[in-house]
């Protein structure tokens, strides 16, 4: 059949029209009149592609031999499959769901074949492409069966057939789920494959209409017409999308209403040919017609990608650019992919007499039969392979693989397509050669894990690791300084904690991680890290305060203090000194270092009522943060960060793991650039984080004793630049979850200390994303640059309140 | 790049596809390498 622009030109409008509505309503309000037009819109490819594709299934398939019919689906196949598979490893990359049992099933189209099977449906367009398929694998064969059953080859037969594959869908359709139809109905392939034989039977009845010619007053007339039946069914099929998730009238209406639709809408283009008889118009409505496949395809890919990116733009102008790079790029794809694949196409071979055949001395056609059973074959080992390589069977899956390419190869070279043996001979080449290139990636592997090992010894480690290297500056322009650093300083950590080394032991009571042994001392870096005589870290105090006004300093690792050399001191130390110098006050002010490594408020909690309210506090400064933001403030998101890729250990192929795992992570850093706040104040003041906090005033009130809560600083924020959150991530897995949670700690702070009334010092203005500052030994540690900023913010907020204090009476020594 | 479609799609024989298997193995080891992740080294000094 001869290329109709006019019908090209609809194939275009009717990407684009699924294509703009969707840019505009992703990731934004529901809007569910544009969705109703996209809806519509793919209906359109449905009756489109039964009418274009019903010459051949006509003329060819119907009596013709077997030969044709598989020529007709590898003409389809190669018409449809690569382009799809290229857009869908895209947007699995982005989405991060390569290589999934979702991806899979996209892969062999069953994700929606008799209900939606796809925990995520992340390339969400492909169900009317599996429709599309499955139409190709069922209509034509089946009409090619019976015709040949019964020695039919006429048109009232195969009209007959149409009719009949509809009804057919028709009483299907009622075993879908109407109460979750536009998903379990509308997008399912067994209840919609109808929706392509409505454009087969529109060409058997158009065969006889010859198109309109505007000369004729009768011609234009009907031209009329038939632009007012295409407006009044558009009209209709939107109104029916529209409202199918209320009248059930509309569901069962919407198949029909739909198809009237898209045979209106081919009827009106095929017959306005005339308006496309101009050079520029045809070359138009052709060029249209070419990249609509790939405009449907990458749409979604093209909008995720650009949407973020134009957020401030006006909508039109957003649109504009929208379509202007998805033409652009689906221009390419037509010219560099679809138009390549489209030439190497088998032709169908008209039926030669039969003596000429006998005279010629063409080899005898290879059996299909065991072309198919090589694809078989193929395909069973493909999968077994990827059984294997998710089970981690390494020789199961070398083997598959070579044996899945090798059959793919030989099927390949059985077909008389040139341009596929090559691919298959390199996936062949690429399954011998993928043994010993793992080889080498795990000795590299190998080689680099014996030497971090190494510095990680800390037998082996040389004191000059001793220097917090752990800076965003000097970890990017030093990565192997880094590594160590990193490897030591965990080392050191693991030495102080876990209720096994010399300055903590297990809780008698159970109830906390466990408790700080009075009178102890560990060796953390070059510093002693010591436990006074009642179990805080610093010097020795009495138990008996006598004139003192004290301060208790109660918080996380942070107060306690990972400090590096000898003379370094925490904050809590520093803050006295600040005091001590700078105010003179009537009682003398003892602050009393109460962090705990590895505690949460909920623990402290304990410890305060246990250790610290007999020793009768004045005041407590409360500085917690991390270490609740997991535990205390329950499971549910904070924000709609992307699920952080894990790397999956032992695989069977190193390449292809390290090779997914690098990928995954790039796509994950690519979707983690911009991360929002989910979380509500509802959420944050009914959490057990804010239970805590009250639950630290009361005590307070009950006991006597004043409490000052401050915000929790970290090295990075919300909006730090996003290698740098990277780098702090790289440790501290989930850093944007872990930013939000910190600002919605913060605000909870802020919110209990408005309404109970309660001092509030803000030390996010003068710490919080400070990276390039040098104040942090890591995303929550100080530097001893840190300490003192610390002390000073503390010192700042404090000063007020020691100087109302009528007792202290405390006045500013300079 | 079209030197290289050309001796990949030559129907003459194996080395071009054989050439196009090793690219893309060098090609995913550049991918694959990199620096060793802290988690990894993290969970041996644990």
């Amino acid at each position: 059949m001869k290329r109709v622009a006019s019908l090209d030109f609809l194939r275009g409008l009717a990407a684009f029209s699924v294509a703009i509505p969707h840019y505009l309503t992703l990731n934004g309000t529901e809007r569910p009149l544009v969705d109703a037009v996209a809806v519509t819109g793919v209906e359109v490819f449905f009756v489109l592609s039964g009418f274009v594709l019903a010459p051949q299934i006509l003329t060819m398939v119907v009596g013709g031999p077997i030969r044709s019919l598989r020529i007709f689906i590898i003409r389809r196949w190669m018409r449809t499959i690569p382009p799809y598979l290229i857009a869908l490893t895209l947007v699995a990359i982005v989405t991060g769901e390569l290589l999934t049992s979702d991806f899979v099933r996209y892969v062999f189209y069953i994700q929606n074949l008799f209900s939606q099977a796809n925990i995520n449906d992340f390339f969400p367009i492909a169900w009317s492409l599996s429709v599309e398929e499955w139409f190709y694998v069922t209509f034509a064969p089946l009409l090619f069966l019976l015709a040949k059953w019964f020695d039919r080859k006429d048109g009232a037969f195969a009209a007959a057939f149409g009719i009949c594959f509809i009804l057919f869908i028709l009483f299907a359709r009622h075993f879908g789920d109407q109460g979750n139809w536009d998903a379990a109905v509308r997008r399912v392939t067994i209840f919609r494959i109808d929706s392509i034989a409505w454009g087969f039977l529109l060409f058997m009845a158009m065969k006889r209409v010859a198109p309109f010619e505007i000369r004729t007053s009768k011609d234009r007339t009907l031209l009329g017409a038939s632009l007012g039946l295409f407006l009044a069914s558009g009209f209709l099929a939107v109104t029916t999308a529209y409202y199918t998730s209320d009248s059930a009238l509309s569901r069962q209406a919407f198949p029909f209403v739909a198809a009237a639709f898209g045979i209106s809408a081919v009827f009106l283009f095929h017959q306005a040919e005339f308006l496309f008889v101009g050079n520029a118009a045809r070359k138009f409505g052709i060029f249209l017609g070419h990249i609509s496949y790939s405009v449907y395809l990458f749409h979604l890919l093209v909008a995720m990608i650009i949407k973020p990116k134009l957020a401030g733009l006006d909508a039109p102008l957003q649109v504009a650019i929208f379509i202007g790079l998805l033409v652009g790029l689906t221009s390419i794809i037509w010219l560099y992919i679809e138009k390549p694949i489209l030439a190497a196409r088998p032709r169908y071979v008209v039926q030669e007499p039969r003596l000429d055949r006998a005279l010629s001395k063409a080899p005898r056609a290879k059996s299909p039969l065991a072309t198919a059973a090589m694809v078989m074959l193929a395909f069973a080992c493909g999968l077994y392979c990827f059984a294997a390589y998710q089970g981690n069977h390494q020789r199961t899956f070398y083997l598959m693989f070579v044996a899945a390419s090798a059959f793919a190869l030989v099927a390949a070279n059985r077909t008389r397509i040139n341009a596929v043996k090559p691919i298959f001979l390199t996936l062949f080449f690429f399954a011998v050669l993928l043994p010993p290139a793992d080889y080498l990636v795990r000795r590299g592997t190998a080689i680099a894990g014996a030497s971090a090992s190494v510095v990680a010894s800390p037998a082996l480690s040389s004191p000059t690791l001793v220097k917090p290297t752990y800076s965003f500056k000097a970890g990017k322009a030093d990565p192997a300084a880094f590594h160590a650093w990193w490897a030591h300083y965990v080392d050191e950590w693991l030495k102080l904690g876990g209720g096994k080394s010399t300055t903590e032991k297990p809780d008698p009571k159970g109830l906390l991680p466990f408790v700080l042994i009075p009178n102890s001392s560990a060796r953390f870096f070059d510093s002693i890290v010591r436990i006074n005589n009642l179990g805080f870290r610093g010097a020795d105090i009495e138990s008996d305060k006598h004139n003192r006004f004290r301060i208790f300093a109660l918080g996380e690792s942070p107060t306690f203090g990972p400090t590096l050399q000898a003379g370094d001191l925490t904050w809590p130390e520093y803050l006295q000194s600040l005091i001590d110098t700078e105010l003179t006050c009537d009682r003398p002010i003892e602050v009393i270092n109460a962090g705990t490594e590895a505690y949460t408020l909920a623990s402290n909690i304990e410890r305060l009522e246990r250790d610290i309210v007999p020793l009768k506090p004045d005041l407590v400064i409360s500085y917690h943060g991390f270490n609740g933001l997991a535990t205390l403030f329950g499971n549910a998101p904070f924000s709609d960060k992307a699920e952080e890729p894990q790397r999956d250990e032992n695989r069977p192929s190193a390449l292809l793991n390290n090779f997914s795992y690098r990928i995954r992570s790039m796509a994950y850093r690519f979707r983690s650039r911009r991360v929002s706040p989910i979380y509500t104040k509802d959420q944050i003041m009914k959490s057990d984080y804010a239970d805590s906090y009250r639950k630290l005033l009361l005590i307070a009130r009950d006991n006597g004793f004043r409490v000052v809560l401050t915000s929790s600083s970290m090295a990075v924020e919300l909006s730090s630049p996003s290698e740098v959150k990277a780098f702090y991530g790289v440790v501290f897995g989930g850093i944007e979850e872990i930013i939000v949670r910190n600002t919605a700690h913060n605000e909870m702070v802020r919110n209990i200390a408005a309404d109970e009334n309660v001092p509030f010092i803000d030390t996010v203005p003068y710490l919080d994303g400070f990276w390039d500052d040098d104040l942090y030994l890591d995303l929550v540690h100080f530097t001893q640059a840190g300490n003192k900023r610390m002390a000073r913010v503390v010192f700042g907020g404090l000063t007020d309140i020691l100087r109302k204090n009528p007792l202290l009476k405390c006045y500013d020594r300079r | 790049m079209k030197l290289v479609t050309r001796l990949w799609m030559s129907r003459k024989g194996w080395l071009g596809p054989l050439a196009m298997a090793f690219l893309i193995i060098a090609g995913m080891f550049i991918v694959a390498r990199g620096p060793i992740d802290m988690p990894f080294i993290y969970r041996q000094a644990k």
